[in-house]
């Protein structure tokens, strides 16, 4: 053979595996090829809405591509959550969704998607329920709430945003702590419950903060006591919660994004990196502080562990209430 | 005070005042476009401006959500599908205007009639932003659930030739409204195993197939209403406008004052308004009240002017709210009140306190964005009208196109099409049998708002049904109610039952 043909041939040779190379770490770098949609299985302007949006406002600081917030409404949730699932697990659709992923199985049945047909990337705010009531009332603590239920079993009216939500289950978990009996009364959302408490309709009312934030800060309402340990910035006084108390449960509303189970593990990788370099950048932190949630980071498997834990507390409760 | 001076010299200043312009210019669109709505377009238009300044992004917001409330009769006119379900009611007396060769003052009547009953709710609920606020509060769910009720009896029963019809089409509609999880106890009711109706019915697709759809079904098998009888004067008179208007003017205060109160009740809105203002406007003609050449249903020129001016006045009242409680009265202020927590800022009793320039300047652009759609509409009529002149055919499929491509994009499901075409389908044969689809419609809106919160109000009471009676507000409704029924049975002894009249859609 003559040295030209083995020349060529090295050369070709180390361009091939040269090629090969690069190319493979090129298409791990190919992600995202083309715009991450997340799908909301909300109502746009809502909790996670807010949350979502907040969180992916600087996006274009870590990726190329840009990222939509699809809102996909219908059947309670159902309908986006089962989109989400369905979608080509290429990590290009994801879910967005709060702690309803855990508590919908709870209270219905024969749904067609569960929390199981997903993989979380990470858990990305923490807000809490809290007990609020009126001044006029005179409860400055949630023992005299308790006092005054004792003395009224099944009178006292404690509005809640939804029936089964994280914010119901906190009543219940006062209810079954202190042994005491209270008229649970469901509304259409955190804005009608925290309208009907200022209206003095209600009693108390157990909404899921920062709703509520304004009126207590303005001196319409009275914090008793909150679900889980919260940090609210603006609020003026000591967040005082379950733990605190010694009720033995805690019930964080957490927000998650979910990505279909078949989503492959470097996927997985690189969305939980880049969602964690969103959730850990000041610009999200001071954003979810401002308006009164918790920032917090758990990526994927610590995300796995820490939603079971809520979903085990959650299912305890459910049974409580059932 | 200060603030509110300030807030108007932002308002008018050039970049904000053309930022409104844009937005009434996109709200007129969206609102002619049978199945674009007001949430939607301002959902879709959040990310986009993320990037601008609160104030002028929100001169974008109030724009489009003030133009959708115009931009909705000039479709219900001209091809008798309203582009915004607050414009069904205008659709009734509009269209045979058209038909009458008269679309011009017809759409110049919706258009003066829509800034003026804006304007006068700016008007009346500026001085009381602090006061609405905690009123809004004090309405409990028994009150809520006798003004839905008052609400719906007024429209089905006033709702024209039989009355029987009108009332079994609103129980069909409040039946309608049970599908889902029940709210109260979260059972699933009449959701047949399928998870889609699990949030219930959606109620954008139903009313886009009850009126847009049903429409296009009805023209399409040659229904009493075809082609126009008489060539389109498609121009009209801003000064002859303007003197009707005033002649019409205590229709319009009622139109107004109507859409201003119903505005602060939260979930019955600015698709109630129209259609209440225009029973009224039936019912003055019946009596003789108002003078009219015309028979109801044949063109009358109050039936226009009233719906428009009730379903703006809207806007004032479900704003307030929603700005100094953060409690959203509608679809359109929900999200707006999202977008203003995107922006860092808070609405509620303490918006005006912390964020004053932010709070008087949307207050001020509420306003100042009647002068705009104003402006905007009548720049575009003609574009519009023009539609008028294109095949029937060519309409017709264009509206059923965009009917349905609405209904899908407001949830991004195709189950919602299904929906439009079902409701397109029921609304098609409750035209050729007389039912009136204006009660179903409001049945459909009503059921939850009436059912939920009495039933919360019986919770509340621990079964005490006195507590119907001890609300004052509760109190004149039923009152209402009685008096209506009371007319009921008056009107049924007098006329001589026979068939309903056929061929009359929105009636």
């Amino acid at each position: 053979m003559n040295a030209r043909f083995i020349k060529t041939g090295l050369k070709a040779a180390v361009a091939a595996i040269t090629a090969s190379i690069v190319s493979t770490s090129a298409m791990a770098e190919d992600f995202p090829s083309k715009p991450i949609r997340i799908i909301n299985a909300f109502a746009p302007g809502g909790a996670t809405d807010t949350a979502i949006r907040g969180l992916t406002a600087n996006a274009d600081t870590f990726i190329d591509q840009p990222i939509v917030i699809e809102s996909v409404t219908g059947g309670g949730g159902v309908t986006g959550i089962l989109k989400a699932a369905k979608s080509d697990p290429d990590g290009h659709t994801l879910l967005v969704a709060d702690t309803v992923m855990t508590t919908l199985p709870l209270f219905q049945d024969n749904l067609p998607v569960s929390a199981a047909d997903f993989k979380p990337i990470g858990v990305f705010n923490l807000r809490g329920a809290w007990l609020l009531t009126r001044p006029a009332k005179g409860w400055k603590t949630l023992d005299d709430f308790v006092a005054a239920a004792k003395a009224d079993p099944g009178g006292m009216t404690v509005g809640v945003p939804s029936l089964s939500s994280p914010q119901h289950m906190a009543v219940a978990a006062i209810e079954d702590t202190y042994g005491i009996d209270v008229n649970i009364i469901p509304y259409g959302g955190g804005a009608p419950t925290m309208g009907a408490l200022l209206g003095d309709q209600i009693d108390a009312a157990m909404p899921g903060a920062p709703a509520g934030l304004d009126s207590v800060t303005a001196g319409d309402a009275v914090f008793l006591v909150a679900s889980t340990d919260i940090e609210l910035q603006k609020f003026e006084g000591e967040i005082i919660s379950f733990n605190d108390v010694g009720i033995p449960h805690d019930l964080g509303i957490w927000t998650a994004v979910w990505a279909p189970k078949d989503t492959p593990d470097d996927v997985m990788a690189q969305l939980g990196e880049i969602f964690g370099n969103m959730a850990t950048s000041d610009e999200w932190t001071e954003f979810a502080r401002g308006y009164g949630v918790t920032p917090m980071w758990k990526p994927l498997d610590e995300a796995v562990a820490y939603i079971e834990k809520s979903s085990d507390s959650m299912g305890k409760l459910a049974e409580i209430l059932k | 005070m200060e603030h509110l001076f300030s807030a108007f010299g932002t308002v008018l200043y050039p970049t904000n005042l053309a930022l409104l312009l844009v937005g009434s210019s996109l709200g007129l669109l969206v609102g002619v476009l049978p199945g674009l709505s007001s949430p939607m377009a301002l959902a879709i238009l959040i990310p986009v401006t993320f990037g601008m300044e609160p104030i002028s992004a929100f001169m974008i917001l109030i724009g489009i959500f003030i133009g959708t409330k115009t931009g909705g009769a000039f479709s219900a006119i001209l091809m008798r599908t309203p582009g915004t379900p607050a414009a069904a009611a205008t659709a009734a007396e509009g269209y045979p205007m058209a038909q009458r060769g008269e679309a011009g003052r017809a759409m110049g009547l919706a258009i003066g009639a829509s800034f003026v009953g804006g304007m006068l709710s700016w008007l009346i609920t500026l001085p009381l932003v602090g006061v609405i606020g905690s009123y809004a509060v004090k309405i409990s769910s028994a009150d809520l659930a006798m003004i839905g009720l008052m609400a719906l009896t007024a429209v089905a029963g006033l709702s024209g030739q039989d009355l029987l019809k009108g009332l079994t089409a609103a129980c069909l509609g409040l039946v309608l409204s049970t599908v889902g999880v029940d709210e109260l106890t979260g059972t699933p009711r009449l959701t047949m195993g399928n998870y889609h109706l699990l949030g219930g019915i959606p109620f954008l697709a139903a009313i886009i197939g009850l009126f847009a759809v049903a429409t296009v079904l009805v023209d399409v098998s040659g229904g009493a209403v075809s082609k126009p009888s008489r060539p389109q004067s498609n121009r009209f008179n801003i000064l002859k406008t303007a003197g009707e208007l005033w002649i019409m003017r205590k229709t319009l205060g009622v139109g107004a004052a109507l859409g201003a109160l119903l505005g602060i009740v939260p979930g019955v809105g600015s698709d109630t308004a129209g259609w209440l203002s225009l029973a009224y406007v039936r019912n003055r003609i019946a009596s003789g009240r108002i003078q009219s050449d015309r028979e109801m249903g044949s063109g009358v020129p109050e039936g226009v002017a009233a719906p428009e001016a009730a379903n703006n006045a809207v806007t004032g009242g479900a704003t307030i709210p929603m700005l100094t409680l953060g409690i959203p009265g509608d679809g359109s202020t929900a999200i707006m009140l999202g977008a203003l927590m995107l922006y860092g800022l808070q609405p509620g009793p303490l918006f005006f306190g912390e964020s004053p320039d932010v709070a008087y300047s949307v207050l001020v652009a509420l306003g100042i964005a009647n002068f705009t759609t104003l402006i905007a509409a009548l720049i575009f009529i003609r574009p519009f009208v023009a539609v008028l002149r294109l095949d029937r055919a060519v309409l017709l499929g264009a509206v059923l196109v965009l009917a349905l491509v609405g209904a899908y994009a407001s949830s991004n499901s195709s189950f919602e099409m299904l929906i439009a075409l079902l409701f397109g389908v029921l609304g098609y044969f409750m035209h050729h049998m007389g039912f009136s689809i204006p009660a179903l419609a409001l049945g459909l809106i009503l059921g939850p708002v009436i059912e939920s919160n009495f039933r919360r109000a019986l919770m509340i009471s621990r079964g005490d049904l006195g507590v119907f009676l001890t609300s004052p507000i509760s109190l004149i409704c039923i009152v209402l109610i009685c008096c209506i029924a009371l007319k009921f049975c008056v009107d049924l002894a007098r006329k001589p039952s026979g068939p309903a009249k056929v061929g009359e859609l929105n009636d």
